[in-house]
């Protein structure tokens, strides 16, 4: 017969595993780099807020995402994706990727670069920004 | 003067130099320009000053195509004919909807715009929108500098509302006080009598609903009852030409264009207001008279995609069910698609709360939609017949197969695309098409309508081959036969035709003047 501290030791056991198990994986997430040498939550941050300029919540673009990758599997691939959107010398700050971001969009709309994806018009840079959303 | 058929004496023969049968916006433009003349005009309608139901039951008939409306729901049967119900909407065609466009079959008008021009300009008056403002000078009008799109993708034009003009009633005291023009009330025609030789009219039969009976005889007839009663008076006047009169190659009745109307693409900007700003319905702070502009694909883009001259507007408050329910709330009538109506209600029910709180509590709009008017490519198989089921009056009624094709489709996505791109260089919005648009498989949503615009059944041309009519809307081969309204435009273009059928009214009464002083 277990005592009711035994059970509350074994649910406060349970919580304290859980707990570390998701800062484990929150610590190596976050050390998780590019080739490029950006962190993967460094990257998320930068196109979440270069895509809240279009998007005001985050399912239409992860839904484009998925959806340019199935276009496209090739580009399935972080670092091609981050390097192609960032630049060679990926910027430092996040209102400089921002800035270059736009410089791509604009390029892509004047030359007619666009990307149809789930019936969203978009510059192929764009659907590449939400395609990188999906896979960091 | 205004006459009851009913009060003449049976078998009255009624002489005139013009007889023009339908008192809507063309016969009455017509008779108007005759007025103080010395010429005889009489102007016959079927119906009365007012609506009344038997009358209407006249327009009733049967759709076999794509789902239409009711035929006797689009159409109006009394003194001042459709205009007793239009919504008002007011464009010219455009310069390329008069040229022959290799990619578009059967188009071209023998006819360019520059023709209707002047009469355009008397046509706004009539319908009371003011000065004729179409152009860049809108945008000055309306004190709003316009986006800066590539003018060599798209293209910027205007609605113009008019009051709505009831030309039964704006018009009525005018012909009523005038003694060269009688209006005979009640009077319907039943049969375009042409001489052996079927080159020439002799006498109209007039029939009333209560079995009067009379003939009107004329050295000018000009039929004028709009694009589905026209061709179905042609072929219900069979007596000489067993085809129908004027029907020799099979034409009468065939090519029959509606304004395909239909919401294309859902648009989501963070500038939302700013949108509403530039192209939302608005007043003109001199003149009051409403404008909207829209965006039509750039002749480039229409000849290099090979596409129609189609529009679209943006629209910010409401889904399309709900526009219909709002229109009807405040037009105190029942929906036209009363039934379809209520079914996009139900399937929408779980975005009425969401729709309701972001206008009731934000004031935001639901969304922004691409309210897309199509020009119908013109499709031989679309088309007016006769039905076996008949009238009041003894007449078959008319039988109307509306068909549409994939380039009409087609066309509405790629000018989706150029505004998206356009959108999206600007910054000024992302634009995601309908989903039944990236279906390519030639069919249309439930949600597709019609604008009530009936066009192209006696359509105009050079070659009687090619056309029912010719360039001054005389009926090829009959000498004394005009044709006046929408059922003469070869090609329908993305303007309402209200405006463009008065500008042609304006023009066949000139040259009838012409004629009929001969």
């Amino acid at each position: 017969m277990q005592s009711k501290i035994g059970m509350h030791r074994r649910d406060v056991l349970k919580g304290l595993s859980a707990s570390l198990g998701l800062a484990g994986a929150l610590v190596c997430s976050a050390a998780e780099v590019t080739a490029s040498g950006v962190g993967l939550v460094e990257i998320r941050r930068h196109i979440r807020r270069a895509l809240t300029g279009i998007f005001n919540e985050e399912l239409t673009p992860r839904t484009i995402g998925h959806g340019y990758l199935s276009l496209y599997p090739e580009e399935a691939d972080i670092d091609w994706l981050w390097t192609t959107l960032a630049g060679s010398s990926a910027p430092s700050r996040a209102d400089e990727l921002t800035v270059r971001l736009a410089q791509l969009r604009q390029r892509d709309f004047e030359c007619g670069e666009i990307a149809i994806v789930d019936g969203w018009i978009l510059a192929r840079t764009e659907a590449r920004t939400c395609a990188l959303l999906t896979l960091v | 003067m205004f006459i009851d058929f009913r009060t003449l004496t049976e078998g009255s023969r009624i002489e005139s130099d013009l007889c023009i049968i339908g008192a809507g916006a063309a016969g009455i433009t017509i008779a108007r320009a005759f007025i103080g003349s010395s010429i005889r005009v009489c102007l016959l309608e079927s119906g009365g000053l007012e609506f009344d139901d038997e009358t209407q039951a006249l327009y009733q008939g049967e759709n076999v195509g794509l789902p239409y409306f009711d035929l006797d729901a689009c159409r109006l049967r009394y003194f001042g004919g459709t205009t007793n119900h239009w919504a008002g909407w007011c464009r010219p065609l455009s310069q390329i909807d008069f040229e022959s466009r290799p990619h578009v079959p059967y188009s071209g008008w023998p006819i360019a715009r520059s023709d209707l021009d002047p009469f355009y300009e008397r046509a706004n008056q009539i319908v009371e929108i003011g000065p004729y403002i179409y152009g860049e000078r809108y945008w000055q009008e309306r004190q709003i500098r316009p986006p800066e799109f590539n003018r060599d993708l798209l293209q910027m034009d205007y609605w113009r509302f008019s009051p709505p003009t009831r030309f039964g009633s704006v018009y009525r005291q005018e012909l009523e006080k005038n003694d060269n023009v009688k209006v005979l009330l009640y009077a319907n025609v039943t049969n375009i009598q042409a001489n052996t030789a079927a080159s020439a009219v002799n006498y109209v039969d007039v029939r009333s609903l209560t079995g009067s009976r009379g003939l009107v005889v004329a050295k000018i007839f000009v039929l004028a009852c709009g694009g589905v009663e026209n061709p179905r008076l042609l072929l219900l006047s069979n007596g000489v030409e067993t085809q129908g009169l004027g029907n020799g190659h099979s034409l009468v009745g065939r090519f029959f264009m509606e304004h395909p109307r239909i919401d294309a693409a859902t648009v989501i900007s963070a500038e939302a207001d700013h949108l509403q700003e530039i192209f939302n319905i608005r007043e003109s702070p001199d003149s009051g008279v409403l404008g909207q502009p829209c965006l039509s694909p750039s002749r480039d883009v229409q000849f290099e995609k090979g596409i129609l001259n189609c529009a679209a507007m943006l629209q910010f408050s409401l889904r399309n069910w709900e526009r219909g329910i709002w229109h009807s709330w405040h037009g105190s009538e029942v929906p036209r698609d009363y039934w379809r109506t209520v079914g996009d209600t139900i399937r929408d029910l779980d975005e009425v709360p969401a729709d309701a709180y972001g206008y009731f509590v934000h004031g935001h709009l639901p969304s922004i939609y691409l309210d897309m008017v199509g020009e119908q490519a013109p499709n031989p198989d679309s088309r007016v017949t006769l039905s076996e089921d008949r009238d009041r009056l003894g007449l078959n009624r008319p039988r109307v197969d509306w068909r549409l094709t994939e380039p009409d489709k087609q066309s509405m996505a790629e000018l989706v695309k150029v505004i998206g791109r356009e959108f999206g260089r600007l910054n000024i919005g992302r634009v995601k098409l309908a989903d039944w648009l990236m279906e390519k498989d030639g069919t249309w949503p439930a949600s597709l309508s019609g604008a009530n615009h009936h066009m192209g059944t006696t359509r105009m041309a050079d070659d009687p081959k090619s056309g029912v009519v010719d360039s001054n809307c005389r009926m090829h081969g009959i000498h004394n036969l005009y044709i006046a309204g929408s059922s003469v435009f070869p090609t329908s273009g993305s303007g309402a035709p209200t405006l463009s059928i008065v500008a042609l009214s304006l023009r066949l009464a000139e040259h009838l003047k012409g004629r009929i002083m001969e």
